[in-house]
């Protein structure tokens, strides 16, 4: 079998890799390596509403929307008010076209979620495992009819509506939606064509 | 077999802890990930002609000194680490520490566990500080002393809450349970150009450190 494109990224270091772009979405964001036992990188936010942030490959895109795995860790500060969630998108300012996973307590779910967007439409499926502020292992995979979620190993969500239609890179976002600044930290990524 | 790699390193179900892994392999030394945080007159100088991994090499002037580091973002636990690496040094006048410590100054440097080879020490030793003075400790299982050499060897540190053990190509050569570092720390690689002043390096080709 022919090896496919493959990436990991340890986040570890004294900076974010140049292959790697912050991109602030709205208002003015910070992104640094964390000075932290376990921190990895952490995005945090502007206070002002809506200030947003991504880390991306800067549109280039790489991965296949019909056959393609994300796997990361990362955990966010707060659980209202806020959406922090990885995956793939089509853009790094998250436009349209993404299949991602984690914590969107602005669309007032209480649960990790699957978010998926064609080029339209964004819509939602709930997980069974709660919100919680702790780091956790988050895995999409995007295959030709249906995107999947797993946390910690254990699939969760399978979605077959609203995906992606063009091929797509790593994102790591990061929102307050109201309530001051929040930061998401992200302490591994991996990602590859199946 | 899976094709994720975070499969094969992390059991089923865990959430992976930081983690990072350090080919020395490309154009050049990777100022992204790494910075001297202490020295000058010693440039890390990646392999070519069939010398592997990066060397840092020292330019003959005296007291060249060189420490790499992650700029002090410190995000291993000294009490729940693994630091593995490798070491060949071209000169035995030159002092090398590897591991990981809490500040890329070897002046300041007040918690570290790093492994010791050259001129630092009479033979290798596990060097620690818990925010007092440096304290080598030297083999005392396997075989007695670890010679100082110029032939390539891996070394493995690992911490706990009650111990740092140092192995050698695989054999277990020391265990300390005295002057345990206990602040977060960084991985750290010291080079310093020590007796009398010559172009001297010692090369790594692999690192890599976690959390467990």
């Amino acid at each position: 079998m022919a090896y496919k494109q493959h990436f990991i990224e340890w986040f570890s270091g004294k900076q974010l890799p140049s292959y790697l772009t912050f991109t602030d979405v709205n208002g003015t964001n910070t992104g640094a390596m964390a000075d932290e036992v376990d921190g990895g990188y952490k995005i945090t936010t502007g206070a002002s509403n809506n200030n947003s942030a991504t880390i991306s490959f800067n549109d280039k895109r790489p991965f296949n929307h019909e056959g393609a795995v994300a796997i990361w860790v990362q955990k966010g500060s707060r659980l209202t008010t806020s959406t922090i969630f990885s995956g793939f998108g089509g853009d790094d300012t998250l436009n349209i076209n993404w299949s991602m996973g984690g914590i969107h307590a602005g669309g007032s779910s209480t649960h990790f979620s699957l978010y998926t967007k064609d080029t339209s439409t964004a819509s939602a499926t709930a997980s069974s495992v709660a919100l919680d502020t702790d780091y956790h292992a988050i895995q999409v995979e995007m295959k030709s009819a249906s995107n999947e979620l797993s946390i910690e190993g254990s699939l969760q969500t399978t979605k077959s509506n609203n995906l992606p239609t063009i091929d797509v890179q790593p994102l790591h976002f990061a929102q307050t939606w109201s309530g001051g600044a929040i930061t998401a930290n992200m302490k591994y990524l991996e990602c590859y064509n199946t | 077999m899976t094709d994720s790699i975070y499969d094969q390193l992390n059991a089923y179900g865990t959430v992976a802890k930081q983690r990072v892994v350090e080919n020395f392999s490309g154009s050049a030394f990777d100022t992204d990930r790494w910075e001297n945080g202490f020295g000058a007159n010693c440039t890390p100088t990646m392999g070519y002609n069939g010398t592997e991994g990066v060397s840092f090499v020292t330019n003959g002037t005296s007291n060249a000194i060189y420490m790499a580091g992650f700029d002090n973002k410190c995000q291993y636990n000294p009490q729940g680490f693994r630091y593995i690496s490798t070491c060949k040094k071209n000169n035995d006048d030159l002092g090398i520490r590897s591991g990981i410590g809490d500040t890329d100054s070897a002046a300041a440097s007040g918690h570290l566990a790093m492994m010791s080879e050259g001129s630092f020490v009479s033979s290798r030793a596990l060097t620690t500080n818990n925010g007092g003075s440096y304290v080598d400790t030297f083999a005392t299982t396997g075989g007695g002393t670890v010679p100082l050499s110029q032939t390539e060897f891996m070394f493995d540190i690992v911490g706990t809450p009650s111990s740092i053990t140092l192995t050698f190509d695989g054999a277990l050569q020391i265990t300390k349970t005295t002057a345990l570092p206990t602040s977060k720390c960084q991985p750290l690689m010291y080079t310093q150009d020590r007796g009398t002043p010559a172009v001297k390096s010692w090369r790594t080709i692999y690192m890599e450190c976690y959390n467990t």
